[in-house]
Parts: structure tokens; C-alpha cells; sequence
């Protein structure tokens, strides 16, 4: 074996290297080794000179004492609740309200919800009779937020006990802030091999991306499970519009009318994923869409050198859109090349980007293990680490590329269940909103 | 009946008596006038202020002109109430002249007519009559309430049940209609324990009919049923649908969308047209007074008599039952005689009623040589209805034990005896009402607190007494006079 990898690697010339593994060295490892650690860097060199501003808008934060109002709609999420509460009575941070609102729950989640109501623990439980999509939940518990600032939660999440107070200071820092969204981290992670490689992804990928994109200014989407707002822009938005793909949508909206959107990655939420693989595929299909949905449809003005136009917002959409969909269908490109082209090598190219691949994922996975306030934990994860590369480079790209097929050509995310059909076809009907 | 066997019979009163003819109708119309039929003396009464209750004694049987409904109930009231059981017992009937009659009234009377014929009640006339007579001949040593005496013997000569009639006249919201007139509304816990202690003693059966919440505080029915804020607590609030609009997802309140007539959206600005298909009101949110939102309301009472706030619970449950006379309890009825729960004349130190009244006479004798006061005292126990109830395995023994509590307070000199449960009568020798009274004020105290404290009795139990002095004018007859009025028990 080790005779036919010497062979491999000695019959190679530089213009065929290039030729089978250009994506990894041209795109990968320039945009996601080079490029992310490069900002992950200056994100923490401007950290450690920003802390005394840091400091500051603590003070104020703790001067203030704004009342925040914790909303957590959700249909079903009964058996969820008092894990919550619980969580948020722990906090550093107090002066808040919790609203619930129950979207046509059809299990035992109005008896929990109304006992914990009447036990102290919510201080207003809402339920609609009738299901109406998570948005229409949301915006029915900001109708009656009465706090400074918004927290929307899932109801599966639970918090650091200083996730509230880390969240909102980073209002205090600059003023323009209109929404910060949270870091979250796998709770379940030990479930299932599924919800592990999560685990790693979330870790590794999505709070890393989210930094990098708040260090450059173009952070576009706000992640239901744990983001805050400004109430009065959320009621002068008139909340959430329908999904899937709310949040991004609303993250959208809020750079549109002239507001900061800031990543808050020492603000940390626990939250479940899914155990299994099918439902991560349904999952992430749904969230795919909606790039496809509401940056190349419905925020597609971002592009147009219109009068509100917004360099930041443009190259917010740009990366996303980019980086996104334009490299999934590079990679497919790509990869079908490989096939026609070595179909004879294909084992060994692929065996040979694995290995490049789990180096590069080491180096990342103790960087970031450095820098994670919970690394003992983290360090489990460190066995599993090798598959990385296939559930990132393979399945999530697959999944990505169907996404954004089936968005594109049929408008998949319309007839999504997630949904109930009466706003999926309004939505529908009035411009593909 | 035949109308010409009618029979002016004047009696009392005889210048405001007129014959009844076919020719005065008119003019009898506010003339009270006596007929005899059957051999009955019938009082029909018409100008009710022309009547003295006692003055009935004189007449078989009383006929109410329900001419004026209001007068006749009042006077119907008054023979029940009355203390003479020659007049609470008398039939009495009510003619309607086309009025409708109160149920109470109905329950009251011993029949309803239509004319002033009494053919058609004859029999429950004779019945009641004859029933009367066998108690009337008994004079009774009844050792207890003569409340529940009277109430036995009502039933005993009407042969049927004290039924609740469900009334808005009444306190509770169920009459008892004889023992209402006889009992005043802020004794209600009284009435209830009159008849749970009479069906104790398998004196009275209890028949089930229905269940009352009534106010803690004053017994009354009348309770409003208040949803309130299930924050605040106050029951003024609105409640408004909310409108989840399809095609933006706004979700707010009917009056966010209202615009005229119409319905907007505010967020969007489109109009809402249908239901179902552009919209739909998935729930009902509540906004109270102070502001708080809620979709379950909490419930509050309100008692409309005495304006106490509670909550449901709070309320005190009360069964409303239908009394009837048992075999026994008939018997006590006629005899009068029931043993007591409670009785004591076994108690050592303790004379009998008979004892206390020969010691009383030979006091006031006595007296005429020494020219020195004495006085006599009643005292009466109150229990409070919580300590009756903690103690009803052991009554007896805990009524006991604080007649000793009082007795052994008292001089040697001193004599007492025990009515019943709840009344003391003592004879002080050579002391002023003064002396007395201050004494007995010390052994109020002294004994409440022993109730409290060593008894198990509760803070609310109360004791009260009065002191009478004995006068050689008067005589021992005079003094037990004045203590009847007070506690109506010998």
C-alpha cells in the first residue's frame, strides 16, 4: 500500500496536484484555514484591546437595569419548559419576564405551562388554539413584551448562568447595535453520532463562521435559539416574518433600516439537535432553502445599486450567496470532474483529501478548544474529529445542493410542514414573501 | 259546606267584627269577622292591623285574607314566631282571592283556599287539632331549646317535613320557613346547629335535597361568582380575540387591526376580508385594569350581604336538607321530654332546676329577716361552631369539665345548677349585683382562657352572664322571669 502512495505522490507533476486537489488548496484551505484563523486572530487581539470598553458597558448594562423579556414560542415544547425556567432563574441577571407562548400545542403543554404560570416561574403563558407557525408564536409574545430588550429562545435551550448578562451588554457597546445573537453549543451531543458531529460542527464551523463575520461586519442571521433585540425595532418591524428562515430574514431586516447586528460568542446557549440523521438532513434542508428564499428572493435589493444601498449588507448576502450555494455547485463541479476524469484515482484522491482534511481539522479543534470555556468537555469530542470531513465535505454539501434545488426550481420551502399551509400559501400567493 | 250553615260568633273585639253576608261584601272587604263551619270558630282576618297575635288563642282555626299578600305573610309570620304554643300551633289557612301565594307561604300555612270554606282542608284541620290538644295537655320539662321543642311540635301536629324552599328572600338562598321566623338571620349558624344536633339525637331524619356555598364571614347565599385577574385579582378586565394575519404573521389584539369598520393590518397595511382564508383568531387574551395580560381568569366571590372577597374554596358548604320527625322525635314533641347531650344534673356540686328554685325561695325568705341582697346570675356558654365540632365524639365530656372549670371558681356558699349544654344559673347569697358581677367577670375570663388553652377550645368561644338581684317584693318567680327573656331556655 505504502509502495502505490510513493508511486501516487511520485508520478504526481505540480499541474496534476492542482488539477485533482485545486478545491481544497484554492478554495478550503485559503477561505476556511488561512483566511478564518487570520480573523479569528484580530478578533481576539481587538477583544483583549477592547476590553475596558467591554468593562464599561457592563457598568452601564448593571446601571441600567433594563427589563429584558424572554420570549419562547413553540408548539409541543411542554416537557421542556421547567428546564428552562430553571436555567433562567440561575441567571447573573434577573430583571426579566418570560413570556411563553404555547403555537397550538397539542399535548400536555397548556397544563405545564398554565401550572408554571401560576407557580411564578412564567409570567405569561399565551396559547393559541390554533397553530399558526412559529413567527405568528413570536410575534403574539412581542405584542405584549414589556422589556427594554428581547431574548427569543427556543424552548429546548437552557443558558450559561451569565449568557443574559453577556448578551445584552454588548448593546451598551455601541449604540447603533440593533440585535446580538448568542453562541450555541450542542447539548445533547452524547445521544447519537449524529448529534456528536453537531456537536463538532457547531464548535467548529458555525460559531467560528459567526465570529468571523461579526469581526468583518457582515453577521446575517441571528439564530432564533438564543438571539436578543431592541423591542421597539422588533414592533416597529412588526416582529417575525413567516418561515422557514425567519431569523436570517429579520437579521436581514434590521441591517436594512441602518441597524448593527453583533455576534456575542462568551453569551452561551445549550441547545438540542437532532439524533438522527434523517431529521438533520430535514433540518438543514430547511434552513438552505431559505438562503435560496429570502437572500436571492426576497432581500435580492441588497444586490441593486438602489439609494439604501449598503456595502456591508451587500457583501453580507454576497458571502453567503457565494460561499454558500456558488461553492456547493464549484465542489459538485468538482467532484464529477474527479469521477470522469480519475475515475481510477478517485479512491486514493479521496483517501488523500481525508487526510489533509483531519490535519487541518486537528489544528483547528485545539485552537478553538483553546478558546472554549468549556474545552474539558470539548476534548471528548476529539476521537471523532476524522469524520469531520465527511459530514461537512460530503453530507452537508449534498444536502446543501438539494436545498437549494429544490428551492430554486420548485419553491419546496412553501409546501414545508414546519409551516401550516394557510401562511406558507398567503405567502405564496402575495410575491413569494 | 253549605253557606247557610255559616254562623256569626263574636269574640274579642266583637265592635270590629261584622257578619259576613253576600249583601257586605264590599264593606267586609277590611273587616275581620269570625264564621263558625264544621263547628270550627274561623277567624278570617282582612285588616291585619286590627290584630293582636295572642288574642287567636280564642279561635279554632285562622283564615288570612291574601287580599294583601304582604300583610297576610307579616301575620302568618307572627303566629309562627309566637311563644305561646296555643297560637304557633293553630291551624291556620290562607284564603287567596286569585293571588298568587309565596311558596313560603305556602310552606307556612296549613292549606290554601279559594274561598273561606275550609271543607276542603277539613280533615288536616281535625288532624292538626286533635294533634295540638294531645301536646297542649303535656306541660313540658323539656331540658334543651325550646326552639327545637317548638319546631318538633310543629311538625308532630302538621304530620309532615320542614322542607327548604329555595327563595331569594331568604339569607341562604334556602328557607326554612317556621324556623326563619323564629330564628333571626345573623343566628344562622344557630339554626343549622339546632337542626344538626336534633338529627344527632335521631330527633329529626335528614333528607338530602340539595348543597349551599355560603359566605364565611356572614352565611349569606347571595354570592357573586367574579372571574378576576389571575394576577391582581381585580375583576375588571377585557378580553379581546387575537388576529393572526396569514400573510405577514402579525399577531396582535382585534384592536390593533380595527380601523372603522374595517380590520387592518398594522404591520402591512392590507385589509382583512375573510376569515379563515386571510385570517383567524387563534385565542382569547384578557388585559385587567392594572395593566396584566392573562388568558385564564382566576374566580373571586363576592358575598352581596356583606361584601367579603374570597375565593371559591373559602366558601362554606352547607347541606339543605328536608327535616322530618322521627319516631322519637315525635315522642319527645308530645311528652316534651328528650334526654340532653350534655345534660349534668350527675355533676357533683350540682342541684336540679327544682333544687335551685326551693334554695332560691328559701333565699328570699330569708332575706325578709337578714335585709341583705343577693343576687342571681345566668351564664351561658357559647361555643363557637369549630369547637363544637372538635369535640362532638366527647361532648358531653368536655361540657363537663368546664362546669367543674366554673363550679370550682365559685363560693361553697354559692348554689348552682346546670340547664343544659349551654346555660348556668347561680344563686349568690349576701352579695350585691356589684360584687357579683365582678366576680363572675373574673370567672369569665379565668374559664375562657382554660377553655382555650387547657380545653382545646377556640378564641371565639364566648361566655356570657347576667346578674339579677333577688328582691323580697318580687320573689324567686320574678327573677327567673327576667332570666327567661334573656335566654328563652326554662
Amino acid at each position: 500500500m505504502w509502495d502505490t502512495l510513493f508511486n501516487y505522490f511520485d508520478s504526481l507533476t505540480v499541474n496534476t496536484f492542482i488539477r485533482m486537489y485545486w478545491f481544497l488548496f484554492i478554495i478550503e484551505i485559503p477561505r476556511y484555514l488561512l483566511f478564518d484563523y487570520f480573523i479569528l486572530a484580530m478578533y481576539w487581539l481587538r477583544r483583549i484591546s477592547t476590553r475596558k470598553q467591554y468593562k464599561d458597558a457592563q457598568a452601564r448594562f448593571w446601571q441600567e437595569k433594563p427589563l429584558i423579556s424572554v420570549l419562547a414560542p413553540g408548539k409541543n415544547e411542554g416537557v421542556n419548559l421547567y428546564k428552562l425556567v430553571k436555567s433562567l432563574s440561575d441567571q447573573t441577571y434577573t430583571n426579566f419576564e418570560i413570556i411563553v407562548v404555547d403555537d397550538g400545542s397539542d399535548d400536555e403543554t397548556p397544563t405545564i405551562g398554565r401550572s408554571l404560570e401560576k407557580a411564578g416561574f412564567i409570567d405569561l403563558f399565551l396559547r393559541n388554539e390554533v397553530r399558526g407557525g412559529k413567527a405568528s408564536a413570536a410575534n403574539l409574545a412581542v405584542r405584549y413584551a414589556k422589556g427594554k430588550y428581547i431574548l427569543h429562545l427556543d424552548a429546548d435551550s437552557s443558558l450559561d448562568r451569565n449568557a443574559v448578562e453577556r448578551i445584552i451588554t454588548r448593546f451598551y457597546m455601541d449604540d447603533r447595535i440593533g440585535a446580538v445573537g448568542g453562541n450555541l453549543k450542542v447539548r445533547n451531543g452524547q445521544e447519537s453520532i449524529a448529534a456528536t458531529m453537531q456537536s463538532i460542527e457547531y464548535l467548529m464551523s458555525i460559531s467560528v463562521g459567526r465570529i468571523i463575520t461579526d469581526y468583518l461586519g457582515i453577521y446575517r442571521i441571528i439564530s432564533g435559539a438564543f438571539g436578543a433585540f431592541r423591542t421597539d425595532v422588533v414592533k416597529r418591524l412588526g416582529g417575525w416574518d413567516i418561515g422557514p428562515g425567519l431569523d436570517g430574514d429579520i437579521t436581514m431586516k434590521f441591517r436594512k433600516i441602518g441597524y448593527k447586528v453583533a455576534f456575542e460568542d462568551r453569551a452561551i446557549c445549550l441547545t438540542s439537535v437532532p439524533t438522527s440523521f434523517g431529521k438533520l438532513a430535514k433540518q438543514r434542508l430547511r434552513w438552505n432553502k431559505s438562503i435560496v428564499r429570502f437572500r436571492l428572493r426576497k432581500h435580492f435589493d441588497i444586490f441593486l445599486p438602489t439609494q439604501n444601498f449598503n456595502f456591508a449588507n451587500f457583501f453580507s448576502s454576497l458571502e453567503n450567496v457565494v460561499f454558500n450555494i456558488v461553492f456547493a455547485f464549484l465542489w459538485l463541479g468538482y467532484m464529477i470532474d474527479i469521477i470522469i476524469h480519475y475515475p481510477e484515482m478517485l479512491p486514493l484522491i479521496l483517501a488523500v483529501k481525508f487526510f489533509i482534511y483531519t490535519l487541518i481539522n486537528y489544528f483547528q479543534f485545539f485552537v478553538l478548544l483553546m478558546m472554549s470555556e468549556r474545552w474539558r468537555d470539548e476534548l471528548k469530542l476529539l476521537i471523532y474529529i476524522p469524520l469531520k470531513s465527511i459530514y461537512n465535505g460530503y453530507f452537508m454539501r449534498i444536502v446543501r445542493i438539494m436545498a437549494y434545488i429544490k428551492e430554486m426550481y420548485f419553491y419546496s420551502s412553501y409546501t414545508d410542514n414546519w409551516n401550516p399551509a394557510k401562511t406558507s400559501d398567503k405567502a405564496l400567493d402575495h410575491g413569494k414573501l | 259546606m253549605q253557606k247557610e250553615s255559616f254562623n256569626i260568633k263574636s269574640r274579642f273585639d266583637r265592635s270590629r267584627l261584622t257578619r259576613s253576608s253576600q249583601e257586605n261584601q264590599s264593606q267586609t272587604r277590611e273587616t275581620n269577622f269570625v264564621i263558625n263551619e264544621f263547628d270550627k270558630d274561623i277567624l278570617v282576618i282582612r285588616n291585619y292591623d286590627d290584630v293582636k297575635v295572642q288574642t287567636l288563642i280564642a279561635y279554632d282555626v285562622v283564615l288570612l285574607d291574601y287580599f294583601k299578600p304582604t300583610k297576610a305573610s307579616e301575620m302568618l309570620s307572627q303566629i309562627r314566631a309566637s311563644v305561646y304554643d296555643e297560637v304557633y300551633l293553630k291551624p291556620v289557612l290562607i284564603s287567596t282571592h286569585g293571588n298568587s301565594v309565596s311558596p313560603i307561604d305556602i310552606e307556612m300555612a296549613d292549606g290554601v283556599l279559594n274561598s273561606n270554606s275550609i271543607e276542603l282542608v277539613l280533615d288536616v284541620v281535625e288532624s292538626i287539632s286533635e294533634r295540638t290538644e294531645d301536646v297542649l295537655k303535656v306541660s313540658s320539662d323539656f331540658k334543651g331549646r325550646k326552639m327545637l321543642l317548638k319546631l318538633m311540635r310543629f311538625l308532630y301536629t302538621r304530620d309532615r317535613a320542614l322542607k327548604p324552599i329555595p327563595t331569594p328572600k331568604s339569607h341562604t338562598g334556602f328557607a326554612l320557613p317556621f324556623l326563619d321566623v323564629n330564628i333571626k338571620t345573623e343566628d344562622y349558624q344557630e339554626l343549622i346547629d339546632l337542626l344538626d344536633s336534633a338529627e344527632e339525637r335521631g330527633l329529626v331524619q335528614a333528607d338530602y335535597e340539595d348543597s349551599v356555598h355560603l359566605c364565611q364571614n356572614c352565611n349569606s347565599g347571595f354570592i357573586n361568582y367574579r372571574e378576576t385577574c389571575s394576577k391582581c385579582d381585580t375583576h375588571k378586565f377585557k378580553s379581546q380575540h387575537t388576529i393572526h394575519h396569514f400573510v405577514c404573521g402579525y399577531v396582535g389584539p382585534e384592536s390593533d387591526f380595527l380601523n372603522g369598520n374595517n380590520l387592518e393590518c398594522p404591520k402591512c397595511d392590507r385589509q382583512l376580508r375573510h376569515i379563515g382564508v386571510d385570517y383567524d383568531k387563534p385565542s382569547l387574551v384578557m388585559e385587567c385594569e392594572n395593566g396584566h395580560i392573562f388568558q385564564e381568569t382566576a374566580m373571586k366571590t363576592f358575598c352581596f350581604n356583606c361584601h367579603t372577597e374570597a375565593k371559591p374554596e373559602d366558601l362554606i358548604t352547607y347541606a339543605v336538607n328536608t327535616y322530618e320527625l322521627t319516631a322519637s322525635g315525635s315522642d319527645a314533641a308530645i311528652s316534651g321530654k328528650v334526654k340532653e347531650k350534655g345534660e349534668s344534673q350527675d355533676l357533683e356540686g350540682f342541684v336540679s332546676l327544682m333544687v335551685f328554685k326551693t334554695f332560691l325561695k328559701m333565699e328570699v325568705e330569708r332575706q325578709r329577716s337578714t335585709n341583705k341582697t343577693s343576687t342571681v346570675s345566668y351564664m351561658n356558654l357559647m361555643l363557637c361552631p369549630k369547637t363544637i365540632k372538635k369535640h362532638q365524639s366527647d361532648f358531653s365530656d368536655f361540657i363537663n369539665e368546664i362546669a367543674r372549670l366554673i363550679k370550682s371558681q365559685l363560693k361553697s356558699s354559692e348554689i348552682v345548677t346546670f340547664l343544659n349544654d349551654e346555660v348556668f344559673l347561680i344563686m349568690s347569697p349576701e352579695m350585691s349585683i356589684d360584687e357579683t358581677s365582678t366576680r363572675l367577670e373574673q370567672i369569665r375570663e379565668h374559664t375562657k382562657g382554660m377553655i382555650r388553652s387547657a380545653c382545646e377550645g377556640n378564641k371565639n368561644d364566648e361566655i356570657v352572664f347576667e346578674t339579677f338581684e333577688v328582691t323580697t317584693e318580687e320573689g324567686t318567680e320574678s327573677v327567673l322571669d327576667k332570666i327567661n327573656n334573656q335566654i328563652n331556655i326554662f
